[in-house]
């Protein structure tokens, strides 16, 4: 009897630790966490477009966009500083820095998203095209990381040779147990190709929205990374490609833009989303990005004519020495906008026709451009017979519409390098010393992070 | 589902009266004469036979099969040893038997709780700490926390940087970045819900858990120590007993002086340096339209030819006389009002016993309109059945809170004031400068002022919550020595706030203004409507927790003892809450209206954002299944074996099930030496030693094994505002595992003749192993830093508390000391640290070899004779190079001062009394550590902030430096940040906090029906109560308090009533 009532006891007290343990313990912690796997889970990554619609931060302060005056420099994080002064070696106490710990994050989540979504079998045609935009769209942004990590972190490329240099490694599924080596650059380049024609097959014509990327995006990316390696025929095409499907040009001349001059400081006049965004992206934001002490390069705000309305709409009015400060951001705010538009589209045509001696159709394209930004009836267009070099126009051209994007300057200031009258860009002057970036390619492209360095010995 | 808890509760509160039995065995209790509370552990022994009993936690005992006229020898220590005869015994009325004190002291009784068994502290081998309900009673304080403070030996309340999410340690810190506080576990399972619920009249006791013997039983979230309440019950076989207490506790407002700060005429000299020089121009003209001080306006309005010099000059002298620091004590703060009464009633027949307590705190805050409230109610019952064997228990607690905090300080420029010389209200400056907020109402915007006096009332912050606890126990014994108990808690707790703002309120106008659209024609429309603003959010949260358990306690030969448990528990506790903004709100009809949370608004007077959304949803679930054992076993009370071991398995995210798992265990040894019989010293009758060993558990849930991601949905300033989202949390980690302390043991307790001293002595070794830390990974992986078990820990230290008795006559005095001492390091961390970081002090920075919080200062070069500029070291060199400075200092040039958090504290405490009167005064002391003392901030000053006295002080003329540290004001009036970081930051600034503090004195008179027979009640006590009346000793010079240089904790006095029917 009293070993029944102990037997029934012990039965009671241990039989529900036992019986429950399986499905008890799955429960979820909380209502929000959960391991990515489904559609949405996937979709839901690409959402959080403010940290996956992400450019590059430190191009901007590579290149000869911006003038930073000493007070300015001063109030400047250490590697952002060093990165004015064109050193190689960013100083930081970490040893990281953004552009390559930020891509590679990002990267890492394309990752986790075109590993998830090969594993998914779509239940019908609906999630299946959703499925292939959001590949489509996580081969897309990996691309466009990996092709600024190489203008960051990689020799120019001048000549054939170079694609045969240390690139950056390529990490091609979310394996978080061993780093990778270095591949060189036109392995890194190929990949970057590969999945931009393969985005092709994935995505939608017209994006669903300015946010997400398309057909249109993939050309012009692909249409600018051809630009760099010099492929003038592809850059051609694939612009042309992207054209024919969007070529929407902002009218400046409308009130909704003339009302707001003269510009004040921190008032951005371009409304985000326009009709000539394809893609918006943004650079990673940097307070010298949009500190008042951070001027527009005078030479190059100095030309624009007088009846640009670029010269009144991208900038605030000039203080009493003349310095403006941006304000055209196609963000429509602070943030700096390093996304496609319609605009680089026909600067890249252009650019390419000229180059292609196709002078008179390279005229026509910036002339289709230039029309919608100057004051109406003032502006009198291109003809071969009042320029002297077309290709010497046209990169004017290029470099007043697509100033303060980001990377874009630095990169043109790479591939300037192959020709032969470039004769660099100015030197700075900081607290009284000079620093001349030269036309090296070697002071061209940064050290690779010393965090990196330390900890990735593949490497 | 109400109703049901209803009458349960009503069951219990009417449940005061059973059938008695007349009973037929011995089953007695013992009692302690002088409490009437039942003593659990005595120790009932047959004279000349084997037949033993200990009473459990009710006092009572067993004996049968007993001839009549045995001896029984009754002992337990700290009391006299009683001998009767078994028919004696059960001839007792009641069945109970008194014991008399051996010394008239309260402290000797200790009966330590582990919230799974009671266990004679004699028979004990870890580490415990007990504060018994005198103690608890000391103070007068709304929160029971507080009643541990400077009575807890190895208890620390942190203060100062980083202590805001780690209030309270027990023997220092184990882990880096995992759950940081003790355990806190209320009548057998761990509370869950928010402390201040705790109504500390219903306390009966508090132990606290300290090494891995003591609250392994507790696992995987015994880590940090684990504090067990007991609440109070009934006793069998006891007349009711009613007490009542009542107290008001009034705190002076707050020392706002006590911060040193800079002459205000100064302050207007500097605002006109740095509008001369052009300094405020920018700020003039932004679009943001920022604030700019009255003084900085009137200087404006000069330059602006709007007024004349002689009436800037008068503004500016009416503006030297004002403090707004004058203008806030003696218009808006209050001294704050704390009112607390609680009843107890309490008793028990032979079968039957009960507790009801009813309690009510009202508190007016130190602003006014703000104020809480709180209802506590608890019943406990208890019936014995089947003739003895099975005890049903059964309590219901029940916790009904409110605030109001709506009204909240205004933050005021050094010379604004709240009301002008007529005693009208003024306008604060804001959000904009006094131009825009002024030129409003005629642009066609509302009224944009903010009249701080005007704001009293308007908002209202509600917070409601109510919190109910039934426990439910079952309890059969099955042989005399072993028992089977079942115990299920069932916990809910709702919470509501509900903010609300009505349209006149300056937040609600200044959000409409923010919004408000105007077409051409001039016409404003309102984007956010016009009507107030209601923030809800509800919680809801619900637990149950079972526990199966089987006690037994069997005695062999009088010599052999065994008590043990073995059992298994589960918890599942969920979280819901879930919030919501209404705008255009009216809180007379309850409507509100819907607004466009798409459409992107140019705001004014600059930048564009969609309206703020304020939905959110969340829910968490916190699921434990365990399996524990504990046994202990005493050969001839003189040697002690314990042994304890559990197994927790948790719904931990994304983990293996088998590393869900963690198994901890300990071990212990105890040997009175006292009982030897080579050991007889008359002077040292009572000496033990003892030592554990063991591991403890911690929990970590923001790591996961998997790749996870957090769903959340865009913010409105985002670029893709309200939409699903999901970012990744972390990357996989399949080695994942729980937190694990392993720690050392050893004590010696002892007494000396007659009690004159008794104390214990305890020496620990604590090593925090596999605690979740980071180590650096190349970032091309995805991530820079990888979380993980990477990081480890090392506390030593030694804890000694002593009690002494040194008058035992008309009057006595009594004396209680402690000493906690501790040397805390972190001993493995790969991560570099960063020096910015380590100086700054508002960042977790492990740094290998030295404790987790430590003060590092950058090396001081003197100020710049020259220029009176703050100097650091580069180079082995004096530096005002400090980009150059904060650059090239590495960890290893920095100064590394010591920890930021005592290494010694303590308290002593003296008692005298006499007839009645009782004086109580308690001292704490807190040592061998140090702070980073505030001195003045130019980069503050020179945003047009005031700043430090120090300021008075500063270099001013070449040659100042030799009796100065205190930098000049920068020539060129211009912001450095890396200037004043190397200064904020500098060794010059570092002091010992080391300091011994009077704490509080406490005076009661008492009295008792047995001096005076006449009295209308058993005893009465009379008491008041001041706290923190200041310290007494400091190691550093200056007039600062090292714990809290901003405001000090105010002093507070309080009176009381204590009536025992």
């Amino acid at each position: 009897m009293r070993t029944y009532k102990l037997n029934i006891l012990l039965v009671i007290i241990f039989g529900f630790s036992f019986a429950s343990c399986s499905g008890f313990l799955d429960e979820k912690p909380s209502k929000t966490i959960v391991v990515p796997k489904s559609v949405e889970d996937l979709q839901s990554i690409l959402n959080a477009v403010d940290g996956v619609n992400i450019s590059d931060s430190f191009g901007l302060i590579l290149s000869d966009d911006i003038f930073i005056t000493d007070d300015g420099l001063l109030a400047l994080p250490d590697n952002i500083r060093d990165g004015y002064l064109w050193k190689r070696q960013l100083s930081d106490a970490q040893g990281s820095m953004p552009t390559w710990s930020f891509a590679y994050g990002n990267i890492f989540k394309f990752n986790v998203v075109l590993e998830e979504a090969e594993k998914i079998t779509p239940a019908n045609e609906a999630e299946k095209s959703q499925l292939d935009r959001i590949k489509g769209a996580a081969l897309y942004l990996r691309s466009q990381n990996y092709f600024e990590l190489l203008q960051i972190f990689t020799h120019p490329l001048i000549s054939q040779a170079d694609l045969g240099k240390d690139g950056v490694p390529l990490m091609l599924t979310p394996d978080f147990s061993a780093p990778k080596g270095k591949s060189t650059v036109g392995e890194v380049y190929d990949q970057i190709i590969e999945d931009l024609i393969k985005a092709l097959d994935l995505l939608p014509e017209v994006p669903v929205d300015a946010l997400r990327p398309s057909k249109v995006a993939s050309y012009g990316l692909l249409a600018r990374i051809y630009l760099q390696l010099g492929g003038y025929d592809q850059a051609l095409n694939f612009a042309n490609q992207a054209l024919s499907i969007k070529s929407d040009l902002m009218n400046l001349n409308s009130n909704s833009y003339l009302s707001n001059l003269p510009i004040t400081l921190y008032t951005y006049p371009i409304p985000r989303f326009n009709e000539e965004v394809v893609l918006h992206i943004l650079a990673g934001s940097q307070s010298y990005m949009y500190s008042n002490l951070t001027f527009v390069n005078q030479v190059v705000y100095d030309s624009y004519d007088e009846n640009d309305i670029r010269k009144y709409l991208y900038f605030t009015a000039p203080d009493q020495l003349g310095r403006v400060n941006f304000a055209g951001n196609f963000s429509g705010e602070y943030l700096v906008f390093a996304g496609i538009t319609t605009g680089e589209l026909y600067l890249i045509k252009a650019e390419a026709l000229a180059r292609k001696e196709r002078e008179e159709e390279a005229l026509q394209t910036l002339n289709i451009l230039l029309e919608s930004r100057f004051y109406e009836d003032t502006f009198i267009p291109y003809t071969a017979e009042n320029v002297g070099s077309v290709l010497k126009i046209v990169l004017e051209e290029r470099r007043k519409e697509m100033i303060y994007r980001g990377i874009l300057r630095w990169t043109d200031m790479r591939r300037f390098l192959k020709d032969q009258n470039w004769s660099g860009v100015a030197p700075r002057v900081v607290e009284g010393v000079t620093y001349d970036l030269g036309t090296s390619p070697e002071n061209y492209f940064l050290e690779i992070p010393l965090n990196e360095q330390e900890r990735n010995e593949a490497l | 589902m109400k109703t049901t808890y209803l009458t349960i509760l009503l069951t219990f509160l009417l449940g005061a009266v059973w059938a008695q039995q007349n009973q037929v065995d011995i089953v007695a209790q013992v009692f302690s004469l002088e409490g009437n509370t039942p003593l659990a552990g005595a120790v009932i022994k047959e004279k000349e036979g084997t037949k033993t009993a200990i009473s459990d936690q009710n006092g009572r005992f067993e004996l049968s099969g007993l001839v009549p006229n045995s001896v029984l020898v009754v002992s337990f220590i700290g009391f006299e040893t009683v001998e009767l005869t078994a028919s004696e015994l059960q001839a007792m009325e009641d069945g109970i038997l008194y014991l008399q004190n051996a010394i008239t002291d309260m402290d000797q009784v200790t009966v330590l709780s582990t919230g799974y068994q009671q266990i004679p502290k004699e028979r004990a081998t870890g580490s415990y700490v007990s504060v018994d309900k005198e103690l608890i009673n000391r103070k007068v304080s709304t929160n029971l926390l507080d009643r541990l403070e400077d009575v807890t030996p190895s208890l620390i309340f942190n203060r100062g940087n980083r202590s805001s999410n780690d209030a309270i340690s027990i023997r220092g810190r184990s882990t880096l970045f995992a759950e940081t506080q003790p355990l806190i576990v209320i009548d057998n399972f761990p509370y869950d819900g928010p402390l201040e619920n705790i109504n500390p009249n219903d306390v009966e006791s508090i132990t606290v858990l300290r090494d891995a013997a003591s609250a392994s039983i507790w696992g995987a979230r015994s880590g940090n120590g684990v504090i067990v309440i007991k609440t109070k019950s009934g006793a069998f076989n006891s007349p009711m007993n009613i007490s009542l207490n009542a107290n008001i506790n009034i705190t002076e407002k707050p020392d706002l002086f006590a911060r040193p700060q800079m002459a205000i005429g100064d302050f207007i000299a500097v605002e006109q340096q740095l509008f001369d020089n052009g300094s405020y121009n920018s700020r003039i003209n932004q679009s943001a339209r920022p604030p700019l001080s009255p003084g900085v306006e009137a200087m404006l309005a000069f330059r602006e030819g709007q007024i004349t010099e002689q009436e800037k000059n008068n503004f500016l002298e009416a503006y030297n006389t004002y403090d707004s620091r004058e203008q806030l004590l003696s218009h808006f703060y209050r001294p704050s009002q704390n009112q607390q009464y609680s009843l107890n009633i309490n008793g028990g027949s032979a079968k039957h016993r009960y507790n009801i307590s009813l309690g009510t705190d009202f508190n007016l805050h130190e602003i006014p309109g703000n104020q809480d409230r709180r209802f506590t109610l608890n019943s406990q019952n208890d019936w014995k059945l089947l003739k003895d064997k099975l005890e049903i228990g059964s309590s219901v607690s029940l916790v009904q809170s409110s605030r109001q905090t709506g009204n909240t300080l205004p933050d005021m420029g050094p010379y604004e004031r709240l009301v002008d010389e007529s005693g009208n209200p003024l306008p604060v400056i804001r959000d904009f400068n006094t131009r825009y907020v002024s030129a409003l109402p005629e642009q066609g915007f509302l009224d944009g002022s903010f009249v701080p006096l005007n704001e009293i009332g308007l908002i209202s912050d509600r917070g409601d919550q109510l919190d109910l606890r039934l426990n439910t126990t079952l309890a059969y014994r099955i042989t005399p020595w072993i028992k089977a108990s079942l115990l299920h808690q069932y916990w809910n707790n709702t919470g509501e706030t509900r903010l609300v703002k009505p349209s006149d309120s300056y937040d609600v106008r200044w959000l409409i203004n923010r919004f408000t659209q105007f077409d051409d024609a001039g016409s404003p429309s309102y984007p956010v409507p016009l009507g107030g603003t209601l923030n809800q959010r509800l919680t809801k949260s619900t637990g149950n927790y079972l526990r199966g358990q089987l006690t037994f306690s069997p005695s062999w030969n009088g010599v052999h003892q065994l008590n043990g448990i073995v059992g298994g528990e589960m918890k599942d506790v969920s979280t819901l809450s879930t919030g919501s903004l209404f705008y255009g709100y009216d809180d007379d009809f309850g409507l509100s209206l819907p607004v466009d949370y798409q459409t992107r608004f140019q705001i004014n007077p600059n930048s564009s954002s969609t309206i703020p959304r304020g939905d959110s949803h969340s829910g968490t679930i916190d699921r434990f299944i365990s399996l524990f054992a504990n046994a202990s076993y005493s050969y001839q009370k003189k040697y002690i074996v314990s042994a304890s071991a559990r197994r927790d398995a948790s719904n931990l995210f994304g983990v293996n099930t088998n590393m869900r798992a963690v198994p901890l265990w300990s071990a212990g040894l105890g040997w009175v030496l006292s009982e030897e019989n080579f050991f007889q010293s008359g002077f040292l009758p009572y000496l033990k030693l003892r030592s554990t060993f063991g591991y403890n558990g911690n929990v970590d849930r923001s790591t996961s094994a998997f790749t996870t991601a957090n769903y959340f949905i865009t913010a409105s300033f985002s670029q893709n505002p309200g939409e699903r989202a999901a970012v990744i949390q972390n990357p996989p980690n399949p080695d994942l595992r729980w937190e694990r302390v392993k720690m050392w043991n050893t004590a010696l307790d002892f007494s000396l003749k007659n009690d004159v001293v008794d104390g214990s002595i305890e020496f620990y070794i604590k090593d925090g192993i596999d605690l979740i830390g980071d180590i650096p990974v190349a970032p091309s992986l995805g991530e820079s830093i990888f979380r993980g078990n990477f990081a480890s820990t090392q506390t030593k230290g030694f804890d000694i508390a002593l009690n002494a008795r040194p008058l035992q006559r008309a009057i006595q005095w009594d004396v209680n000391f402690f000493i906690s001492h501790l040397k805390e390091e972190v001993t493995d961390y790969e991560i570099q640290p960063q020096v910015d970081q380590m100086v700054s002090g508002l960042f977790t920075v492990p740094v290998t070899g030295n404790p987790l919080f430590g003060l590092y200062s950058f090396p001081w070069g003197g100020l710049d004779p020259d220029t009176g500029q703050p100097r650091g070291i580069l180079d082995d060199e004096p530096s005002t190079d400090y980009r150059g400075i904060r650059r090239g200092t590495s960890p290893e040039d920095l100064i590394f001062h010591g920890s930021t958090r005592p290494t010694s504290f303590g308290a002593l405490r003296n008692t005298l009394s006499y007839k009645g009167i009782s004086l109580s005064v308690n001292v704490s002391y807190r040592l061998g550590y140090y702070f980073r003392r505030n001195s003045v901030d130019y980069s503050a000053l020179l945003n047009g902030r005031i700043t430090h006295a120090d300021f008075d002080t500063r270099w001013q003329n070449a040659g100042d430096e030799v009796t100065t540290s205190i930098p000049g004001l920068p020539a060129d009036l211009r912001v450095n940040a890396n200037r004043q970081f190397i200064y904020n930051n500098a060794e010059v600034l570092a002091e010992r906090g080391d300091h011994i503090r009077l704490q509080d004195i406490r005076l009661a008179y008492r009295l008792d029906r047995g001096t005076h027979p006449w009295l209308p009640f058993f005893n009465a006590e009379l008491y008041s109560y001041v706290n923190n009346l200041g310290i007494i000793w400091k190691k550093t010079e200056h007039d600062i308090d090292p714990d809290f240089q901003n405001i000090p904790p105010a002093r507070s006095i309080a009176f009381g009533l204590r009536v025992n029917f």
